[in-house]
């Protein structure tokens, strides 16, 4: 089994896949929405940056296809993924290495405690 | 529109490496249609708010190709080494080679970032350039299509280079009044003799009236040998096709419909097949369904029937005075080329005939289709250049933009090669930028060719028959493609060029490139002549525009010879079982007749064979007694009743015309038109002179009327006979008593009469069919959709031109004054005048106008001869039309001018000087 420390830091739309599919399995286009969703809008990509991110996740083994959910009809085009176990310990991993920078952040009065922002795509 | 997303959404595909493709490609289609549904579709909100999320979205898309293809590669070559861990020297000795592409590839890719930085700070100037560019694509795409599906495109058929039509001509006059077509006489023969031809079918055009539906009904179709169908390659929707035996007369009536009657008339509904349908009167089995794919001769053909001929007459030469002109197609034999089977034919015809005489024959081959393509292509042509000179001007804009875009970067750009970018790192973005730009402009062209070809499709069917044919297809696609990022380098080189020159230390010194001197800044030299070609451009498509508008108000203005307004035509198809006697038709047609006069607001009613300006499709050898010639002249012959001069208002000019009293066995008389009177009797006033018709009908010339103007296309009037119902040959009238029409002159709009007159018929005998219940004044404006049409086209690029044009000299003018603000200021603090400071700046934009004329003027006369042939009653180098076009373009000029030359006045010496 691999290390999931090695593969830190997960760019923001691969944690945010990881994060869309830890539940159940989605397909892409639902996962197209939670990523939007869950980042606030945030992270937007196009079809072509989703795929070659869910392209990547699953070449490092984070990522696997999955059946479709039990009494769905769907069409032979729509492909559902799920996250592997390797995938769970390296959006936990990442997850904590955020936690672990919020803390930072908020203990230099970057970050007031009841609101937590996204501090990402700054402008240079 | 969601076909249109799906093609250019694959081929963004085409970017990604192909396993990728393969493993995603279908998926990221369907995310992708999905998420343009929910996002543009079902979003809701305003027109402009959906309009935006799908501007968006597309840039997006388009933007993400290059990252997400570099990450997807980079992920595909990682997963090929975890394959094969221990695969030799592969895997390290790609490394350094890759890593060196990977530093080139990086380079770009910052340059490309950068230039999308770039546009996403001004969006104004990408929007005006996608834009413009997209409206140029769009015109270009457009046209191209029709190019493309008119012109180049082979016809629906296979292999249709072999198929030929078949055509002679004979030293007589009758061959030129059937041009491109072939005596039946000469086809039974060349079909009997020829081994260098494979199938030969004839066809002619047949109307009939189908009854026992509803009501009676006309149909229009065709009479075709029954070889024509294997001869296209046509395969029947259900039943079958002719056989050979159904040629022969009297071999049972049968008849295949079209889909599209098939649908109408018999409720799509396949029991039809060995059914009975009455075609005038004569019971015909039904026993094919042609899908509606297939549409010769005509694309609203309705039926076919077979072309019945009469057993073989073999032997000794065929010396029938009467023949029948008919259109004829044939397919080349294998390895047969057309010079060959031509030479064959006119051999055979030699034989057959004999030379030398009048009764010599001539046969030719021509592609089929090249007569047909023959119409249009001067038309398209012109449309082709026009275009062409649109996309030429809104590359100049763009390209003037861009250079005044890099000048007022050239600081920038100045500090970027002072840190050491090299010459490549300095024009790459702006090649980029420009390219993108193109790129961008691309679907904006496509989406305006798409709805532009539906609005052609939808109003240009007169235009030409076969624009179903016509479509966006995968290669204007690619044409697009490389017109567009043909245009973004070229519309990128001038600034690219002028940057790579830029003076650094002076623009680093200055506040910008060369204040005060700025004529010699690098755009400003190369805007000025951008901005000429764009006006003399615009000025010879005005030209054209202007010739071509000239040319169809004189055809709606023209002067017909009667008055075409306020009368309804229709036509009758009378059934022979009840109409059997010319007595019988006659009664009922003076019935008919003095029945409409009695309608309210009917002026006056008539019966005719033929409607004014249209074609009668008779034409008789007329001689004049006393002549020394022995042969007849051809004239046309109209078959009219004594109201027929009054309800058109045809002018008399000389004689008199004939009454409603005149006796029926009664000398025979004719009127004359001018035409007619100058071919017969070559003078003014024929009134006295005999004349025979067909040799044995012999009649007097009692009258002189007026020409009739052609519809349409403006050709001169025919010769024309007028002869009265009453006193035709019986052999004669027959034919034309069936078909009469009905022509009557109304107080208000004809068309509110069409309910009681088809009442008024219906009531007289509920079995005869009308058809062509229309005004003689849309009959006639239908036959000028074509020039109108050239004329809005040429028209709205000449339009577009001006704007590009106009707006090119206003963007210079503009600059010169900003540029200027110091100078104007200094001068207007030495006490210069307004008029002075006026003159000044409106003569750099009078400039730019006048040379744009002088290129421009002489440019458009040379050129307008290419529309000779599309000019009615306008020559084209018309000085009326030139001189209206050099006035308009002086003033929009000016205009141009004067807008930032008011700006000049108001600059204020004291903030211009302080600025110092």
């Amino acid at each position: 089994m691999q290390d999931p420390e090695r593969l830190l830091p997960l760019t923001p739309l691969s944690f945010y896949i990881l994060l869309a599919v830890a539940r159940r399995q989605l397909h892409g286009y639902a996962i197209l929405h939670e990523v939007e969703e869950a980042s606030g809008g945030a992270v937007r990509p196009g079809t072509g940056t989703l795929y070659a991110a869910i392209h990547r996740l699953q070449a490092d083994g984070l990522l696997e296809e999955a059946e479709p959910p039990e009494g769905r009809v769907t069409d032979a085009r729509r492909h559902y993924y799920r996250i592997t176990e390797l995938g769970s310990q390296v959006a936990g991993a990442e997850a904590k290495r955020l936690r672990n920078a919020v803390g930072l952040a908020t203990s230099r009065r970057l970050l007031s405690a009841e609101a937590p922002g996204s501090s990402r795509r700054g402008r240079r | 529109m969601s076909w249109l997303l799906r093609r250019l959404y694959r081929w963004k595909l085409r970017a990604y490496p192909r396993a990728f493709r393969a493993r995603y490609g279908d998926e990221m289609e369907t995310v992708f249609e999905e998420n343009w549904r929910d996002l543009v579709h079902a979003g809701g909100g305003t027109r402009l708010g959906r309009a935006r999320r799908a501007v968006l979205l597309t840039v997006k898309e388009i933007l993400e190709v290059p990252g997400s293809v570099r990450r997807a590669r980079r992920t595909a070559r990682e997963e090929v080494r975890q394959k094969r861990p221990f695969g030799g020297g592969a895997a390290p000795g790609s490394g350094p080679r890759g890593g060196h592409g990977g530093v080139a590839v990086d380079a770009w890719l910052a340059d490309l970032r950068h230039a999308v930085r770039l546009l996403v700070r001004s969006p104004r100037y990408a929007l005006a350039v996608v834009l413009t560019l997209g409206a140029g694509f769009g015109a270009n795409t457009t046209v191209f299509s029709l190019v493309d599906g008119l012109l180049l495109a082979p016809l629906p058929y296979p292999e249709a280079g072999r198929i030929v039509r078949l055509e002679e001509t004979r030293p007589n006059m009758w061959s030129t009044l059937s041009p491109g077509q072939l005596t039946l006489s000469s086809f039974t023969r060349w079909r009997a003799a020829t081994r260098m031809l494979g199938q030969m079918a004839i066809y002619a055009g047949r109307s009939v009236t189908l009854t026992g539906v509803d009501e009676p009904v006309r149909l229009a179709g065709a009479m075709v040998s029954p070889a024509l169908f294997p001869l296209l390659g046509a395969e029947p929707l259900y039943g079958r096709t002719f056989s050979e035996a159904e040629e022969r007369e009297g071999s049972g009536d049968v008849v295949i419909l079209s889909e599209g009657t098939w649908k109408r008339l018999f409720a799509g509904d396949t029991n039809v097949l060995g059914t009975t349908a009455i075609l005038d009167e004569q019971p015909h089995v039904v026993i094919g369904v042609m899908p509606s794919s297939f549409d010769f001769p005509r694309p609203d053909v309705d039926f076919w029937v077979p072309f019945t001929l009469a057993a073989p007459t073999t032997g000794g030469p065929a010396r029938s005075t009467f023949d029948l002109w008919i259109e004829a197609v044939a397919r080349l034999g294998p390895g047969v080329s057309i010079e060959q089977a031509e030479a064959e034919a006119n051999a055979l015809m030699r034989e057959a005939y004999g030379t030398g005489d009048a009764r010599e024959r001539t046969v030719h081959l021509v592609p089929l289709g090249s007569r047909a393509a023959e119409r249009v292509r001067p038309a398209l042509l012109m449309l082709a250049g026009a275009v062409g000179f649109v996309l030429v001007i809104a590359c100049a804009n763009v390209a003037g933009l861009a250079l005044a875009r890099s000048a007022a970067r050239s600081r920038d750009t100045a500090i970027r090669a002072a840190l050491g970018a090299g010459r490549r790192r300095i024009v790459r973005p702006i090649l980029l930028e420009s390219t993108l730009l193109a790129l961008m402009a691309a679907p904006v062209g496509l989406l305006l060719a798409a709805w532009s070809l539906r609005w052609l499709r939808a109003f240009g069917a007169e235009l030409t028959p076969h624009l179903n044919r016509v479509s966006l297809d995968l290669r204007v696609l690619a044409v697009t493609a490389a017109v567009s990022l043909g245009v973004g380098l070229l519309s990128g080189l001038a600034p690219a060029a002028g940057s790579a020159r830029l003076d650094i230390e002076r623009c680093l010194r200055g506040g910008g490139p060369s204040l005060g001197r700025w004529r010699a800044s690098s755009g400003a030299a190369l805007r000025r002549p951008l901005a000429v070609v764009a006006v003399a451009l615009a000025i010879v498509l005005l030209a054209g525009a202007g010739l071509l508008m000239n040319s169809f108000v004189r055809l709606v203005r023209l002067d017909y010879g009667y008055d075409p307004d306020h009368l309804l035509t229709l036509q009758l198809h009378l059934p022979d079982s009840t109409y059997r006697e010319d007595a019988e038709r006659l009664r009922l047609l003076d019935g008919l007749v003095e029945a409409a006069r009695r309608l309210p607001e009917v002026i006056e009613a008539s019966a005719a064979s033929a409607l004014p300006s249209f074609d009668a499709t008779t034409h008789v050898s007329v001689t004049v007694d006393g002549s020394p010639r022995d042969t007849g002249d051809p004239v046309e012959l109209r078959i009219v009743d004594p109201a027929y001069f009054p309800t058109v208002g045809l002018r008399r000019l000389a004689g008199r015309l004939p009454d409603p009293g005149m006796p029926a066995d009664g000398d025979p008389v004719v009127v004359l038109n001018e035409s007619a009177a100058r071919l017969l009797v070559g003078r003014e006033d024929p009134v006295g002179a005999r004349v025979s018709f067909l040799r044995y009908r012999r009649a007097e010339v009692i009258g002189l009327v007026a020409d009739t103007a052609r519809a349409g296309t403006g050709t001169d009037a025919e010769p024309e006979a007028y002869v009265l119902y009453s006193q035709m040959p019986s052999s004669m009238a027959r034919s034309l008593l069936r078909t009469p029409r009905l022509i009557l002159r109304t107080v208000g709009n004809p068309l509110a009469l069409t309910g009681n007159l088809r009442d008024l018929v219906a009531r007289a005998d509920p079995n005869i069919a009308v058809s062509g219940l229309l005004s003689l004044r849309s009959r006639l404006d239908s036959t000028i959709a074509a020039p109108r049409m050239y004329a809005l086209i040429v028209t709205a690029f000449a339009g577009f031109a001006t704007l590009l044009a106009t707006l090119g000299v206003y963007a210079i003018v503009a600059h010169a004054v900003v540029r200027r603000t110091h100078e104007l200021g200094v001068r207007r603090a030495l006490g210069a005048g307004r008029r002075s400071l006026l003159t000044t700046v409106l003569a750099e934009g009078l400039r730019l106008a006048a040379v744009g004329l002088l290129v421009g003027l002489p440019g458009a006369w040379v050129l307008s001869g290419f529309l000779r042939g599309l000019l009615y009653g306008v020559k084209p180098g018309d000085p009326a039309t030139f001189g209206a076009v050099g006035l308009l373009c002086a003033a929009v000029m000016l205009a141009a001018s004067w807008l930032p030359a008011r700006r000049a006045l108001r600059v204020d010496p004291v903030e211009a000087l302080r600025a110092e």
